[in-house]
């Protein structure tokens, strides 16, 4: 078995205020070096919860975040920001270029952030991801002066400049059309394959989330589904997608916790 | 953090995408930099030309004999007095005067030092008596403490036997010219016939009603053997003050004072002045630092999403921080430099509208008028970028990421 990069052990998440509100209950989830995951769910279940603790921009409440089998808890808020910086790549689902930057300038930062100016080979294999992605013509202009899924793919190049282990992708298709959705999980399927990236994305479109390794549906802040499309094949992850007794999960056994498991599993209850 | 390129690549682009803002800052930063420039300047000028007024040409220590009141020669109270007795006598002379001179001289700060005999006295014209000041000095030493070289308007600085020299308002008033004689009646009764040999102008109305002629000469013409003062110049005027008291405290017979002494009202009302141009400046300062707080605070507002993806992509709590203090930092840098040359513009308009006035006086421009103004700007503006800088800190990236 592949060692896993990422691992979450019982992690539950509950916003605290006011408005008191558990996010997350009870997570168990092993993400081997180069698996491509989507995480699915309907609205508000806790897709972005769950892939911003994992990306290091949120605290959990409880349990353990395990990376490279290293705990994470006692990071500090710098180390937390270095390994962002170093080991992970971000496509939010807002584009979230920033507009003071032209499209290559924005690819550099994350390499200006930890290493400042970029020598020649840098902005050369930041032209590369331009090329590759197929947006080098717009290189040179800003954000305001480009199209959505030109700015998505100037998000995804960002993400790749600094050679992360691992990406996030936060509905990276959410404000394209079909087709530039699609072509955009091509990109990141054949950046997964190419790079031996590790890939978490979180979408609400079944369709896409079928183009990747594996799926992991959340309902209601409980991991519903979680499942290697190859192992149990497109037309029963499809069936599975559409099970709906995963809506019923979180009322039937608030406390079951998944297991410890990469392989293939699905939950009825 | 400081000399981190990227806090400084993102503060540069911050400034420079938001240009009106920036620009409007930066005005509002020059503007108080240049009146505070402008006001360290004039007031300054104005202090110098006053104390240049009073010290220029004037001796800026004075020794004197402790006390030249007069006092009664016996103390007995009991005696009779006899009316017709002279029982005062004016202690007036210092008879052994180079103790004190060598003592002062000892001092590398004194450039100049001369015994003197201050005499007054009367030159008759038509049927007018015009009073006349009447001092002997040793040419020598005595000229550059009155700067007499530079102050001639007319002959040569040279006095010898009966030729002296005499002050504008003289020579204008009784119409002489170098080469003219007159007659010198002097307070003590006796007289003289003089010869002019030039005229100068030490600018103040007294200081031109002056006769200088040689020590020897006014001691005969006033009967003494001593002298009735020494004077002497200085090489940093302000400190003829600690001079003049360092010398005091060998000698008990004569009084040594400087021209601070002397000045009192003058240097209370320069002081009351800088006082208050100084309470001036702490708040232009003040309004400065409070602006620069207040737009960078909104600026970190406006930038809070850029701000969040810097830190989602790994920017640290002090990165984030350090891209305010720069463009504080800069800000008052720019705004320093556009103050200064806007103070100069100032300066020189003022300057010229006064020059047509008649009043003329020139502005102080040092080093510390130059750099105090820029430095404080500077430092206040970093300063005040503190505030936005914690908030910007204080960030978190996933508010702004949930929310696009
Ligand atoms: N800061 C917060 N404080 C309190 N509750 C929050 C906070 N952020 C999210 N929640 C709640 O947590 C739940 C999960 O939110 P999350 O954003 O993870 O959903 P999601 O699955 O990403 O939904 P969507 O598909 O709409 O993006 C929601 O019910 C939301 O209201
Ligand atoms: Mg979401």
């Amino acid at each position: 078995m592949v060692k896993p990069i990422l691992s979450t052990q019982n992690l539950n998440k509950v916003y605290p205020g006011a408005l008191e509100f558990h996010a997350l209950y009870d997570m168990n989830i092993d993400i081997p070096v180069g698996q491509f995951v989507a995480v699915i769910g309907p609205s508000g279940s806790g897709k972005s919860t769950l892939i911003n603790i994992l990306s290091l921009l949120d605290r959990l409440s409880t349990g353990e975040l395990i990376i490279d089998g290293e705990s994470t808890s006692k990071w500090d808020e710098d180390q937390l920001a270095h390994f962002r910086n170093n080991k992970m790549g971000f496509v939010f689902q807002f584009h979230h270029l920033l507009p003071e930057f032209t499209c290559l300038e924005n690819i550099l930062i994350p390499y200006w952030i930890s290493q400042g100016k970029p020598p020649p080979d840098i902005i050369d294999r930041a032209k590369q991801l331009l090329k590759t992605l197929n947006v080098d013509v717009v290189a040179n202009n800003y954000p305001s002066q480009i199209s959505g899924g030109q700015q998505q793919r100037v998000s995804i190049a960002r993400s790749l400049i600094n050679q992360p282990a691992i990406v996030f992708a936060d509905e990276p298709t959410g404000n394209l059309d079909q087709a530039s959705g699609a072509a955009v999980v091509e990109l990141l399927r054949s950046m997964n394959a190419q790079f031996k990236t590790t890939l978490v994305m979180v979408t609400h479109d079944r369709e896409i989330a079928l183009k990747a390794d594996r799926i992991i549906e959340v309902v209601d802040g409980h991991i519903c589904h979680d499942f290697l499309i190859k192992e149990i094949g497109e037309t029963k992850a499809r069936e599975q997608l559409g099970d709906p007794s995963c809506s019923n999960v979180a009322k039937k056994e608030p406390k079951k916790k998944t297991k410890n498991k990469v392989k293939t599993k699905t939950k009825r209850s | 953090m400081a000399l981190d390129p990227f806090v400084w690549l993102v503060a540069l682009r911050f400034l420079l995408k938001s240009k009106t803002q920036t620009t409007l800052i930066v005005l509002g930063i020059a503007l108080g930099v240049s009146v505070q420039f402008f006001l360290l300047a004039l007031l300054g000028g104005l202090a110098d030309s006053l104390i240049d007024k009073t010290v220029g040409s004037a001796p800026h220590i004075y020794v004197s004999p402790m006390d030249t009141q007069a006092k009664p020669v016996l103390q007995d109270p009991k005696r009779i007095r006899d009316h017709r007795a002279p029982l005062y006598r004016e202690n007036q002379e210092i008879f052994s005067w180079s103790p004190y001179v060598n003592k002062l001289r000892a001092n590398p700060l004194i450039m100049a030092i001369t015994p003197v005999v201050n005499g007054g006295g009367f030159i008759q014209k038509g049927g007018a008596n015009y009073s006349v000041l009447v001092k002997g000095i040793d040419p020598q030493n005595g000229f550059p403490i009155y700067r007499i070289k530079e102050k001639m308007i007319a002959g040569k600085p040279s006095i010898s036997g009966s030729t002296v020299l005499i002050g504008k308002s003289i020579a204008t008033k009784l119409g002489l010219q170098v080469g003219d004689s007159f007659y010198l009646l002097t307070s003590k009764g006796s007289g003289d016939f003089l010869i002019v040999s030039g005229i100068f102008d030490l600018g103040a109305e007294i200081a031109n009603d002056l006769i200088l002629m040689r020590l020897e000469r006014a001691q005969a013409l006033f009967g003494l053997s001593g002298v009735t003062g020494i004077e002497a110049r200085v090489s940093i005027p302000f400190q003829a003050q600690s001079i003049a008291a360092d010398a005091q405290r060998f000698f008990t017979r004569v009084k040594i004072e400087s021209w601070q002494d002397r000045n009192r009202e003058l240097l209370t009302a320069l002081k009351s002045q800088s006082g208050s141009s100084s309470l001036i400046q702490f708040m232009v300062m003040v309004s400065i630092t409070l602006g620069i707080a207040s737009v960078l605070g909104i600026v970190a507002l406006q930038k809070s999403k850029q701000l969040g993806i810097l830190k989602a992509m790994g920017a640290t709590n002090a990165q984030t921080a350090g891209i305010f203090v720069v463009q504080g930092f800069l800000l008052g840098l720019i705004g320093g430099v556009l103050g200064i040359l806007l103070g100069f513009w100032m300066g020189v308009g003022f300057t010229q509208a006064t020059a047509k006035s008649g009043v003329s006086y020139g502005l102080a421009i040092t080093p510390y008028n130059i750099l105090f103004p820029f430095i404080l700007a500077t430092v206040c503006s970093t300063l005040a970028a503190g505030f936005p800088a914690r908030k910007a800190a204080k960030l978190s990236p996933v508010e702004v990421i949930r929310n696009g």
